[in-house]
């Protein structure tokens, strides 16, 4: 018998279409209402710790007071503030002067550590463990450490240019160095990390690849710039998006070090944010600065994402 | 919705015996029954009304290239995948909305898919330790792996880590491992890739000897057609989706229902030669008048394809039958047991024709190549075998 003949005349289905479209959302039915009971405490946390305070937050932009007596609706009134404060415009100049300092920085020199790191062939551990011990330090820590170190009394890199014969140099209370040196321990911080990230990230490529490219004639700046470069690509897309959200969320070390000063040259939105909400308890025009900072570390991700996602 | 006042429980069980009598009735001792299974992602269909029965203790080798849906079907089976179309029943039972525990299958992975925390008793006792209602006992485990382990000659190697086996080893395991579940069915996925070409043919041997022993049904998954035709009771070859062809390996090599099953499976593959019918019926191949052999006329003018197996044609230094063809060698393949010729003839058609591996000829002689009576196979314009053709006569 030829099975080419049997497979030709085709058997027909047991049960009707209406039957198998009524099984099919039976056994569709109980998987997903297991899904859902897996989801639903991380959707109880996620409803009333985040969902209703931001909804909460967005009501009480269009309010004043609220705190020691009840809150008067002002419409617009602190989004117009939010606009037109020269003091919002300073905190958002400074905040994004700071990210365009600290992340490229950061990035650079994470990567050519990485990169040497990847070409030890042994003895990368304890240097692994030097360069990660900063991202462990809390930021209070670090101020206190750098306190130590740029003091212009008392500092050692101070006493130092003393000893050399030069002023001493005033990193935190000179409004045109407060910025670029936060943003010097903050690259401090973030270099472990990041080293971290990339070096997983270099592990982590096929090293067939490397072998075909230097047969094919590429030196050690082309496969890093040919190979490489493109293969991380979607680690630099999350480290990009990644550190951007975390920067612009500056707070703790400017809180620690020179709590926005001198001059309010260091004072960043988050700062500024936590000041009108806890300092002056202006409630609404707080709730405005922190939409407007959600609002733009959306846009800037949203903007991240089309320019760095993956050409098909 | 519903008619009359019956139960839940009363529907539940009239559909089910709806459901088994069906099935039951179809197919006594059949294992697996797909009907019409559709699979497709978005918009790109994988499986096409695909239907296959595998009978109980039948060893069925699905074969086709990569990408061709071979592995899907046996992820449909498994319940790893849901069909979007069709009918899966497994000993009788439909599984289209069983969960793929509850199928009762086993599958083999060409990865072993093994536990590396686990030693190999861990490894193969896992399904048994995963059952539940009813659970099974403690010496019933120890008991069943002993068994599966002996069945598969690894039981030296029990408290051993994958890690410290080779790789048919490993996959000795991952058998074991798929035969102490007692399933109605095996399902297994191109489980000798992995392994160096020496050790795949121990572990054919070691795998059909196991099918002897238990005698349940297999569906082996694979895209080696040496693997297809020394396993296999049954081959379906699979192109895109579609069942091209399903029968005994011998049926394939001999009676192949397309010309890509004729090029897919033998090697060196089929030549093939495009050509038309005569005005009398016949069909010209490399200067030869072919007759055919069966009542099927195809039309005169009628574009058909010729093809011819190497291991159909005879290589001599001088003519000595009248269905013969002269032609250069272009070059010379020597395999140890044979030595395959690429023969360019007359007419510029290349042909690989097989010679004793010790033959004198080489590339550039003049050789004549004889053809068995009955070597050709005869396709119509679309690929479809029409019939065997044999030679009547030669125009030189």
């Amino acid at each position: 018998m030829n099975e080419i003949r049997s497979a030709t005349s085709t058997p027909q289905l047991t049960l009707s279409l209406e039957e198998h479209r009524r099984l099919r959302k039976r056994y569709r039915r109980r998987t997903t209402l297991t899904a859902y009971a897996f989801l639903s405490p991380n959707l109880v946390v996620f409803v009333a710790f985040l969902l209703i305070p931001v909804v909460w937050l967005f009501v009480s932009t269009f309010r004043t007071k609220g705190v020691l007596g009840p809150a008067e609706f002002v419409g617009l009134d602190n989004w117009r503030d939010t606009f037109t404060s020269p003091l919002v415009q300073t905190s958002i100049r400074n905040t994004v002067v700071y990210s365009a300092m600290a992340i490229p920085a950061v990035f650079v020199i994470a990567m050519v550590l990485a990169l040497a790191l990847n070409a030890i062939p042994r003895g990368g551990a304890p240097t692994r463990v030097a360069l990660y011990v900063p991202t462990l330090q809390p930021a209070v820590v670090a101020a206190f450490i750098f306190t130590f170190v740029l003091h212009p009394d008392f500092g050692v890199f101070n006493f130092a240019l003393r000893g050399l014969g030069r002023d001493p140099i005033n990193f935190l209370g000179d409004t045109s160095l407060a910025l670029p040196t936060i943003a010097g321990i903050e690259v401090w911080r973030g270099t472990g990390f990041w080293t971290m990230m990339f070096l997983a990230s270099l592990t982590a490529l096929p090293n067939e690849l490397y072998h075909a490219a230097e047969l094919d004639g590429a030196g050690a700046i082309r496969r890093f710039v040919r190979m490489t470069l493109p293969l991380l690509r979607p680690t630099f897309y999350f480290a990009v998006i990644f550190a951007t959200i975390v920067n612009l969320q500056l707070f703790d070390s400017v809180f620690a070090l020179t709590d926005g000063g001198p001059v309010n040259s260091t004072i960043t939105v988050s700062l500024y944010i936590y000041r009108s909400l806890f300092a002056f308890g202006d409630i609404g025009f707080g709730a405005a600065l922190s939409f407007l900072l959600v609002i733009t570390v959306l846009l800037l991700t949203g903007l991240q994402t089309f320019l760095l996602r993956e050409r098909k | 919705m519903d008619s009359g006042g019956k139960s839940g429980d009363e529907k539940k069980q009239e559909r089910k015996e709806r459901e088994g009598n069906v099935a039951m009735s179809a197919s006594e001792d059949v294992a697996v029954r797909l009907i019409q299974v559709a699979k497709s992602y978005g918009d790109v269909e994988v499986l096409q009304s695909f239907d296959l029965q595998v009978r109980e203790g039948e060893f069925v080798v699905l074969l086709g290239p990569s990408g061709c849906g071979k592995s899907t079907i046996l992820k449909l089976i498994a319940g790893l995948e849901e069909a979007s179309y069709g009918e899966i029943h497994v000993a009788g039972e439909l599984v289209n909305y069983v969960r793929p525990r509850d199928r009762n299958v086993a599958m083999v992975f060409q990865n072993y898919a093994l536990y590396p925390h686990m030693s190999v008793r861990d490894n193969i006792s896992f399904p048994l330790k995963m059952t539940r209602r009813p659970r099974i006992k403690r010496s019933a485990i120890d008991e069943r792996t002993a068994e599966a382990a002996a069945i598969v000659n690894l039981t030296e190697f029990l408290d051993r880590k994958p890690g410290q086996l080779s790789g048919g080893q490993r996959q000795r395991v991952a058998l074991a491992r798929a035969i102490i579940r007692q399933p109605e069915v095996f399902l297994m996925d191109e489980p000798l890739s992995n392994l160096d070409a020496l050790l795949r043919a121990d572990m054919r041997a070691s795998l059909l000897e196991v099918h002897a022993r238990i005698q349940k049904a297999t569906l082996y998954v694979t895209h080696d057609q040496i693997e297809a035709m020394t396993m296999a009771d049954r081959v379906v070859v699979i192109k895109q989706g579609r069942t091209q062809q399903i029968g005994t390996p011998q049926e394939l090599y001999t009676t192949p229902a397309n010309t890509f099953v004729a090029q897919f499976i033998g090697s060196p593959k089929m030549a093939m030669h495009k050509t038309s019918v005569d005005g009398d019926g016949t069909v010209k191949f490399a200067g030869l008048s072919l007759k055919l052999n069966t009542d099927i006329k195809p039309e005169p003018k009628a574009a058909v394809t010729v093809g011819v197996r190497p291991s159909s044609l005879k290589i001599a230094a001088e003519p000595d039958r009248q269905a013969c063809f002269a032609g250069t060698v272009e070059r010379r393949d020597y395999v140890g047991s044979d030595s395959y010729l690429e023969v360019q003839l007359a007419t510029g058609l290349h042909i690989v024709a097989r010679t004793a591996a010790d033959s004198w000829f080489a590339v550039g002689d003049i050789v004549h190549i004889a053809a068995e009576p009955g070597a050709f196979h005869l396709f119509d314009e679309v690929g479809n075998r029409l019939c065997g053709a044999s030679m009547v006569m030669s125009d030189r």
